[in-house]
């Protein structure tokens, strides 16, 4: 019996290949034989057991298929007819509507990415979701199958790793750095980041800066939109940074004064959990999966009104007792997605699933 | 796990007060793309580096080329010459692409500020 897991694009640095790279380094530590395969992968990623999945061998009715469902691809339809039992691991799918504005291409893959999840729901014999959130979409689907929910696996010992030096200290001005992570995307809502910078402007007078951290690759049209907002009204402290070395994120979280997260869909949220690694205080809309994985920890609003979210962040940037009982909060939350925690959670669920 | 929530709102105004209390008078869902493009911010490195080559120094090609010019004062690489008259064009292209970009800019302003006029007088009708 070997564990194959199957994904479109294992990428460098992306939630999704990331967890698939940490349940492979699990299964391998024990014992299990293993291997990945993608349609694309990014050439930093390396392995003999790692491979482009035209390269797939004989799969036998014993092996186990752990299938990575996050976009519209045509490895959504091959998969169906693959032998050996099937488990898919949910990581949720955006919903077009939020692209159909900006990129055709993108709004058709998010499209056929939920019509093909539909089309899915008889061929696993089990799931994995990151999120409830995740798993209800799949119970709405018509999925039938058991579906357990674990966090994604985070490996959080690469955020000990030394950050940008240069970053690090032109950051460390003074200014306080309001900081949110994510690919530049309308359903991550930036724009209501920047409406909430412009009410802070005008109700207070302390010095912030709003970085955005995420790539805009695909969505040049919203990015172009957002930055025509900013300059509209006259804001000229809000930094795009497009995507950039690890390093640098690193550097711009160990500065962040709070993380703030405006976003209305997240099957789960990892730059939430990264904020709490790096005791940024986070001020967060409640959408989605964001309060589940929150768990009690920062700060959710339910609406996004800008002066009412400018409130809240001065109040979280200014209150030193409030941002120690934050802190200490998110620290209690961070250790449930300890990767030894995840690590079991996710043994257990697979044991259950195929016996031994 | 403590509410922080709670305790912020022990802190700040009533929600009901803050809410609409900052009027922002650009709407985003509606905003005019032709502005803050991120291929004016490409263009802009592309004209810089034309212009910081605006022109090309001689390099003279041999020893025969060098005393020439020491002898004479000056000496034209034709190739140089070439390159030099092609960058002239091309400056004449960024002011022309600057001007127009000024005048497109004035005129989104224009455009910008008419919509939040309409706008506003939208809603003092309704």
């Amino acid at each position: 019996m070997k564990i194959y897991q199957i994904l479109t694009t294992l990428s460098f640095g992306d939630a999704v290949s990331n967890d698939c790279l940490a349940i492979r380094k699990l299964l391998i530590d024990r014992g299990y034989k293993t291997a990945v395969y993608a349609e694309n992968i990014d050439k930093r990623i390396t392995g003999s057991d790692i491979s482009y999945y035209n390269k797939l061998p004989k799969i036998k009715d014993d092996d186990i298929i752990l299938y990575h469902l996050s976009t519209g691809t045509a490895l959504n339809r091959r998969i169906k007819d693959l032998p050996g039992r099937k488990f898919v691991i949910y990581h949720n799918i955006t919903p077009p509507d939020f692209f159909v504005r900006y990129s055709g291409r993108l709004a058709k893959l998010c499209a056929d990415g939920h019509d093909e999840t539909v089309a899915l729901k008889d061929t696993f014999e089990g799931g994995f979701c990151d999120s409830s959130f995740n798993r209800d979409q799949l119970i709405s689907y018509g999925y039938t199958c058991p579906l357990h929910v674990r966090p994604i696996l985070i490996p959080f010992e690469d955020y000990k790793k030394a950050p940008d030096e240069e970053v690090v200290r032109q950051m460390s001005d003074g200014v306080k750095n309001i900081l949110f992570v994510g690919r530049v995307a309308p359903n991550k809502c930036q724009q209501d980041l920047i409406s909430m910078l412009y009410a802070y402007r005008k109700l207070y007078t302390d010095p912030v800066r709003l970085i955005l951290v995420g790539s805009s690759v695909g969505t040049e049209r919203y990015m172009a939109r957002l930055k025509c907002y900013a300059d509209s009204l006259g804001l000229e402290d809000v930094m795009f940074t497009g995507q950039i070395p690890f390093a640098k994120i690193l550097a711009y979280y160990k500065t962040a004064d709070a993380f703030v997260c405006m976003s209305e869909h997240e099957g789960f949220c990892v730059p939430l959990t990264e904020a709490m690694s790096f005791d940024v205080p986070i001020l967060a809309y409640d959408s989605c999966a964001v309060p589940e994985t929150l768990g009690g920890a920062g700060a959710v609003i339910k609406t996004k009104d800008p002066a009412v979210a400018a409130a809240y962040l001065h109040e979280i940037l200014n209150n030193e007792e409030l941002r120690r009982v934050m802190i200490e909060d998110q620290r209690t939350r961070l250790n449930d997605f300890s990767y030894g925690n995840v690590a079991e959670r996710f043994m257990d669920i697979l044991t259950g699933f195929i016996g031994k | 796990m403590t509410d922080a929530v709670n305790i912020i709102k022990n802190n700040i105004p009533p929600e009901e007060e803050l809410k609409g209390s900052v009027k922002i008078g650009v709407n985003f869902e509606r905003i005019n793309m032709l502005a803050g493009s991120g291929a004016d911010e490409e263009l802009e490195r592309v004209l810089g580096r034309i212009r910081e080559n605006h022109e090309v120094i001689p390099q003279y090609r041999g020893i025969k080329e060098k005393i020439g010019g020491m002898m004479y004062g000056f000496y034209i690489n034709p190739a140089v010459a070439k390159q030099n008259q092609l960058n002239e064009s091309l400056a004449v292209v960024c002011d022309e692409y600057d001007k127009l970009r000024q005048e497109r800019n004035a005129l989104v302003d224009r455009i910008n500020k008419l919509q939040a006029e309409i706008l506003k007088l939208t809603q003092e009708l309704s």
